[in-house]
């Protein structure tokens, strides 16, 4: 139980919801959450994890609201996985809708990328 | 903060949505093994709904037996349990029934109301399979 592996105080929730400091910011959220739908199908917990090794700031309120629009937008999949030790988690795959939007999210990211690096290398000029 | 969807204005509909809704992330968390309680602020991080109107609806779950409370927080009763998982699987079966209009050109429902009404209902009871009949199974 989270909860009282964290603490029964309030500051508990903001733990919970508040889940990691990374350095990019939360818009970055419907993109890289596309990205790490495009492996293996996986759980939340699964995806919340590689967010944070990409450097989001992750928000597991955000991620479970994306996550639900982009199941009611039909990019992702998912279904119920039972499970012999403890409750049903819910399993996240792209759709082929997912996919081409995958696509779209990693072009965006490029071009991003892009731009940074003009800005950086523009700075290193006048630097 | 932005809600999901547009919660109804009614207070009767509006119980009966947040009631959903709360149950849903509940029964999440839970499978995620992020916890299995929640107060109201994390409710309002979830739900967009403030905390001080979200408080009311937990209390409410509690008075109808979905919700058991621990001081400030809230668990999932059996009860609450059992609705959660329904309520998660009822909130996207709608999305998954087929439509008219989703079978092929040649589909004899194209040509009246009634066709088309018989059409739905035979492929909602049967997995529809888009056949050479245009009807799949039905």
């Amino acid at each position: 139980m989270l909860r009282h592996a964290l603490g029964t105080n309030t500051s508990t929730a903001m733990t919970v919801t508040a889940m990691a400091e990374g350095v990019l910011p939360r818009s970055y959220l419907r993109p890289l959450l596309l990205i790490a739908l495009g492996g293996a199908p996986g759980h939340g917990y699964d995806l919340i994890e590689e967010l944070i090794l990409f450097g989001l700031n992750v928000d597991l309120a955000g991620v479970y609201r994306m996550l639900r629009t982009l199941e009611f937008d039909g990019f992702v999949d998912a279904s119920w996985e039972p499970s012999s030790f403890g409750p049903p988690r819910r399993v996240y795959e792209l759709s082929a809708t997912g996919i081409v939007a995958r696509s779209a999210a990693l072009a965006e990211l490029t071009a991003a990328r892009d731009c940074l690096d003009r800005v950086i290398a523009a700075s290193e000029v006048v630097r | 903060m932005d809600d999901l969807l547009p919660s109804p204005k009614s207070p009767a509909l509006a119980a009966m949505y947040w009631r959903s809704e709360i149950l849903q992330v509940m029964y999440w968390l839970r499978g995620e093994g992020f916890g299995d309680m929640v107060d109201a602020e994390m409710i309002e991080r979830f739900l967009g709904v403030e905390a001080k109107r979200g408080v009311t609806y937990l209390d409410r779950l509690v008075d109808e037996g979905y919700l058991v409370p621990e001081g400030s927080w809230f668990a999932l009763s059996d009860l609450g349990l059992k609705e959660g998982a329904a309520e998660f699987h009822a909130s996207f079966a709608e999305m998954m029934r087929p439509t008219h209009g989703e079978c092929s050109d040649d589909c004899w429902c194209h040509s009246s109301v009634d066709e088309a009404e018989a059409c739905v209902a035979s492929r909602v009871g049967h997995q529809h399979e888009h056949g050479d009949d245009g009807h799949g199974n039905g």
